[in-house]
């Protein structure tokens, strides 16, 4: 019992950040994140006993946090997504981030852009550090169709802070 | 490698190292300005995916796992004493003890923690609407008391009760109504950031609880004309 304690105190130390960032970009909600990382924590609790590799507790975590939101989304069909308000632009502006501001604030609008299915791995890779076969696995989809989704999820963010007109200018040699 | 794999590699995996990719990038002076931009978009992409974690969030996961735990432990207990007197003594008691392990005080201050969330709701419910919710509880207000920032059932420590945020002048003001849980007199809570009083009601009690004293006691004394239990 206090072996599972610290075990389960470790994980919430270690990974409740991690759960929060990657809840918060697939529900655009800081609070329904919230509650998402709670439940996920709780069952992990109910359920600790069958974790049997540690060093598998984080992608172990993940499962749940997306099983978790699949259920919400389940019972919550009708809800919409909520987006924070333009306000936060100005909150964000009031704080000084360094010259790079304005460039971060326009990534993060450009990320609420991306469909979900190609944010998802996205998140998986750069916030999980998943390689594609590993989020191909958590996904139910190939390797090879993780590539392609995050090719086409980083494509549209360059787009959205690039501008496609400049894009389409300019020639890919072969 | 050509220029087109180069690229979509990078797309589809900035931060993997190859020798092939290092390769192309020497005699490819366009890709090696495309990895450039490449790599700086990953690097802000990393900085933006790692919003603000809200404050607690680890020990309000914790707390919540420790009260469900000893709630567990605490029934668990009881079933087992309550079975053990049953089965010895042969006749039926009325258990006096509470139903968890915390005291009203602390499972009051426990819930606002924990659900501290709400504090920051501005849903500007109606008190019509708060009214028709109240029905089921018995209760009522008959005035606006303050805007109503959030509005909803919750489980209190001895049965489903009701959760409100009020706005005060100077912060949010959480009531719990608390059918249930009886007590003789107000009584008056407090922890290291939160202060309120705890009002005997008919049938259980009513919890009261601001950051400032002045909201506290501005709520305490408009509920105490507006808070009406009509069963």
């Amino acid at each position: 019992m206090e072996n599972a304690q610290l075990t389960f105190e470790a994980l919430v130390n270690a990974y409740s950040a991690d759960l929060y960032r990657y809840a918060y970009w697939l529900t655009r909600d800081k609070h329904l994140a919230e509650d998402m990382v709670q439940e996920t924590f709780m069952r992990a609790w109910k359920a600790l006993h069958s974790l049997h590799d540690h060093k598998a507790a984080k992608y172990w975590l993940i499962t749940i946090l997306r099983r978790e939101i699949a259920r919400h989304f389940g019972k919550h069909r009708h809800d919409t997504v909520h987006y924070e308000s333009d306000t936060e632009l100005d909150q964000w502006l009031e704080v000084d981030h360094g010259p790079s501001a304005v460039e971060q604030w326009a990534l993060h609008r450009a990320l609420e852009e991306i469909p979900k299915d190609y944010l998802d791995p996205l998140l998986l890779q750069v916030l999980g550090g998943y390689s594609c076969d590993e989020i191909g696995e958590l996904l139910g989809i190939s390797g090879g169709a993780v590539m392609t989704r995050v090719c086409r999820a980083r494509q549209k963010l360059r787009h959205v802070l690039e501008g496609e007109t400049t894009q389409r200018t300019k020639k890919v040699p072969s | 490698m050509n220029c087109l794999e180069f690229r979509r590699q990078l797309l589809s995996t900035p931060l993997a190292k190859s020798p092939v990719i290092a390769e192309h990038r020497l005699v490819c002076p366009a890709c090696a300005s495309y990895a450039a931009r490449a790599l700086a978009l990953e690097h802000a992409l990393k900085n933006s995916l790692q919003v603000d974690i809200p404050e607690g969030l680890a020990s309000r996961v914790l707390l919540r796992q420790r009260l469900a735990t000893r709630r567990r432990f605490w029934q668990r207990g009881l079933w087992a004493v309550a079975a053990t007197v049953l089965l010895s003594v042969g006749i039926a008691m009325n258990w006096p003890g509470s139903s968890t392990s915390l005291s009203l005080e602390e499972s009051v201050l426990a819930h606002v923690e924990h659900e501290q969330r709400h504090l920051h709701a501005h849903d500007n419910v109606s008190l019509e609407k708060v009214n028709h919710q109240l029905q089921k509880y018995g209760a009522h207000l008959v005035a606006a008391v303050a805007t109503i920032n959030f509005a909803s059932p919750c489980a209190m420590r001895r049965a489903a009760g009701f959760h409100l945020v009020f706005q005060g002048e100077h912060g949010p003001v959480t009531v719990l109504i608390m059918p249930g849980d009886p007590i003789d007199r107000r009584q008056i809570i407090a922890d290291q950031h939160y202060r309120g009083v705890v009002v005997p009601i008919q049938n259980g009690s009513l919890a009261i609880v601001a950051q400032n004293s002045q909201d506290l006691a501005m709520i305490e004394q408009r509920l105490h004309k507006a808070f009406q239990v009509t069963t």
